[in-house]
């Protein structure tokens, strides 16, 4: 595995509307890998490698959760907007980088009023977002020189190797992004047209993958993203769904998506056949890019592929070697196989018609 | 290289070198070296006492004049390693348990493993995006997964080894961002200051003391062992110029110059000595702003009670978020401290200290 390349997308910054960074990382690495590279109107980075059986969408999302600046008060503090699924209660002293011009560190803080408030008895009154501001060490004036409300404001960590992991900010997707990379690479002969995307905004609702589903018109489509791993202290047993080193998740469930049986069952049987590691996972909150993208055109028959992630949507997001491995391993054993099956759906898989009217 | 702050001329690298070492009280081991390495060529003996403590001397004929910044810096010590190979800790010093979650830490025992540090249940609720919970945090109920299964953590693990937070320095500006500034900033300021200094008569004693966030430990014994007429400590005092808190609230401000203590929870400054300081400080022109400070103390606490009594004081060094591993600090103020320290240094023979009076 090129860790190396892992380390720069996950350090790359990039919320939602703001992944020019990531794609030119992805762009550089895909370049050599597929017969076609564009990016779509709305930013979604889309690598298209030419075969005649079916039409495949392979979608991981280049963005990360993070915050704008919604305010710059008279002594130079920030205040922010959330922007993705932050956990709030749990930033305080977190350095933070403002970018989008020249990139300036911040500590990002409490009020001291609502640490004081939260520490008398009986206070049950979790932090908010509006509770939190943003240190950049400058006054006002200097302050504006540097920030404009709207800039992008993300965790400053970086990944590093941690026990049998990584761990980083934004493991939520740009591992994905990395397994679609490396699948890419590890790809022996297949016969499917491997449509791989890069998707934009899926934090804020899968705006990205949606209009990149409409675009390609494809006849089967797998999500990669990370799923929630508990095994932690304080879970429950009877909640967990998949664990860290146990392999790649299918998810045949989550809050958004209801993968298709059809799809699930040849993946597991991929899975089987090739001796790779890999758990079913049912996902108690949260979806991926497979919500927006089955409920595309008159509908696509999708499943997520997913890495077990413990600490999501934290700055501290740990994955496990092993689990991206089986991960890349599945996704490229399904793509060469991909055109051998017709996931049951009868002739018009491998007629290529859907592709056809849609275009 | 070392980074030279433009018209300040301070080895900033040094600083965030001293930051960056792991060093919780009792085990200030890595501080103590780089700290004896700048001190070295800067007195005429250097040695390490019983508990830890590292001692510098620089002769003179004058009064002896010991001046004590903390070495040791607040942390954490594993307690406990579940069958999971999760890590329990325990505090060690005054945790701010408010921003410990969510953030990278070193175990350091046998080998030094990254980790990251979690509250039970905290990452784990159905509603992920509202927040329902809840008041004061325990440290209890805090862990941290090194991602190891239990086999490979109790192979290089202990109990008992030191937890340090995972958070280098960086410059912000006129700003240094960092943990541990409290109180490697004192420390870096007394080398500062021995670094700068002209002529003077004072024996003059440096102290990295230990065990200062546990009480002060390492500076009652070396004040004892050194016996000096009077003491400064060097040490942070927070800064409340924040959103947050009201301007009579502040205690000291960023940027406004070294803070010279009345009175903290621990110590009312000697009068004498307060009225010294503030004299050089007026003569040398070096930006200051006076400090009452309703809680905490530092190490002036214990060296004022030493033998029969010690003169002391403490300069302190304002930063905001201290306890935190995101504390912030204005090269300024750093520089202003230095200055003093050198200032009083340098005059401390023309002072008479201590108001015993002897009648007969």
């Amino acid at each position: 595995m090129d860790i190396e390349l892992l380390k720069r997308l996950c350090d790359a910054r990039g919320i939602p509307g703001s992944e020019g960074e990531i794609r030119e990382l992805a762009a550089a690495a895909l370049e050599p890998l597929v017969d076609e590279l564009r990016v779509d109107p709305l930013g979604n980075l889309i690598g298209i490698r030419r075969g005649s059986g079916p039409r495949v969408m392979v979608a991981a999302h280049m963005d990360e959760i993070g915050f704008r600046v919604s305010h710059i008060d008279d002594n130079g503090f920030l205040r922010l907007m959330s922007v993705g699924g932050n956990r709030v209660d749990a930033l305080a002293s977190q350095r933070v980088v403002v970018s989008d011009r020249d990139a300036i560190r911040g500590v990002l803080f409490l009020e001291a009023s609502v640490v004081r408030k939260r520490n008398e008895p009986g206070e049950k009154q979790a932090p908010r977002m509006e509770d939190y501001y943003v240190d950049v060490g400058l006054n006002r004036e200097e302050a504006m020189r540097f920030v404009r409300v709207g800039d992008m404001v993300t965790m400053d960590r970086d990944m590093i190797e941690l026990g049998e992991g990584f761990s980083g900010k934004s493991m939520d997707d740009r591992v994905g992004v990395f397994v679609v990379i490396e699948a890419l690479r590890s790809l022996a002969s297949h016969g499917a047209e491997i449509c791989v995307v890069g998707t934009v905004q899926e934090e804020l609702g899968c705006r990205g993958a949606k209009v990149a589903a409409y675009g390609l018109c494809p006849d089967v489509a797998v999500a990669v993203d990370v799923c929630s791993a508990e095994g932690v202290p304080g879970a429950k047993d009877y909640k967990d769904s998949c664990a860290l080193g146990k392999g790649v998740a299918l998810t045949i469930v989550d809050q958004g998506t209801i993968s298709d049986r059809r799809l699930v069952a040849f993946v597991t049987q991929v899975a089987e056949e090739s001796l790779i590691p890999y758990q079913i996972h049912m996902g108690a909150r949260g979806g991926t890019d497979a919500r927006d993208i089955h409920q595309a055109l008159a509908g696509v028959p999708t499943m997520s592929l997913s890495i077990p992630t413990r600490y999501v949507h934290s700055c501290s997001e740990l994955v496990y070697r092993a689990d991206v491995e089986a991960t890349i391993a599945l996704l490229a054993r399904f793509l060469e196989k991909a055109h051998e099956t017709t996931f049951g759906f009868g002739e018009r898989l491998n007629s290529g018609t859907a592709a056809s009217d849609c275009q | 290289m070392t980074r030279h702050l433009a018209g300040h001329g301070m080895e900033i690298g040094l600083l965030k070198r001293l930051c960056d070492a792991p060093g919780v009280s009792g085990a200030e081991d890595e501080v103590r070296v780089i700290a004896a390495e700048a001190l070295g060529p800067l007195v005429d003996e250097l040695s390490v006492d019983p508990m830890g403590n590292l001692i510098g001397i620089r002769h003179g004929t004058g009064p002896k004049v010991m001046v004590a910044a903390h070495l040791d810096e607040i942390g954490f010590r594993v307690s406990h390693v579940d069958d999971k190979g999760f890590l329990r800790l325990m505090g060690v010093g005054g945790q701010w348990l408010e921003t410990i979650e969510n953030q990278r830490v070193v175990v350091n025992g046998r080998r030094r493993l990254p980790g990251v540090l979690f509250r039970e249940g905290g990452w784990l609720r159905a509603d992920a995006l509202s927040s329902s919970d809840t008041g004061p945090r325990k440290m209890d109920d805090y862990y941290v997964d090194l991602g190891l299964p239990r086999e490979k953590v109790v192979e290089w693990v202990e109990i008992g080894d030191p937890v340090t937070m995972d958070r280098h320095a960086v410059d912000m500006g006129d700003m240094v961002c960092a943990k541990a500034l409290d109180d490697r900033a004192g420390v870096f300021a007394m080398i500062e200051a021995l670094r700068k200094l002209g002529k003077h008569e004072a024996e003059i004693y440096a102290v990295g003391s230990v065990q200062e966030e546990v009480g002060c430990r390492g500076a009652k014994v070396a004040a004892y062992g050194l016996s000096p007429d009077v003491a400064i400590a060097i040490d942070v005092c927070p800064a409340r110029d924040t959103p947050g808190f009201q301007e009579h609230e502040y205690i000291a401000a960023l940027g406004k110059g070294v803070a010279l203590t009345i009175s903290d929870a621990g110590t009312i400054a000697d009068q004498g000595l307060l009225g010294s300081l503030c004299q050089i400080a007026q003569d040398g022109g070096i930006v200051h702003q006076l400090l009452l400070a309703g809680a905490g103390s530092t190490d002036a606490r214990e060296i004022h009670q030493v033998r029969a009594g010690i003169p002391s004081i403490t300069l302190a060094i304002p930063a905001r978020y201290t306890h935190s591993c995101t504390g912030l600090m204005h090269k300024g103020d750093l520089y202003t401290c230095a200055e003093l320290v050198g200032g009083f240094l340098e005059d401390a023979h023309r002072f008479r200290f201590g108001r015993s009076l002897r009648w007969k």
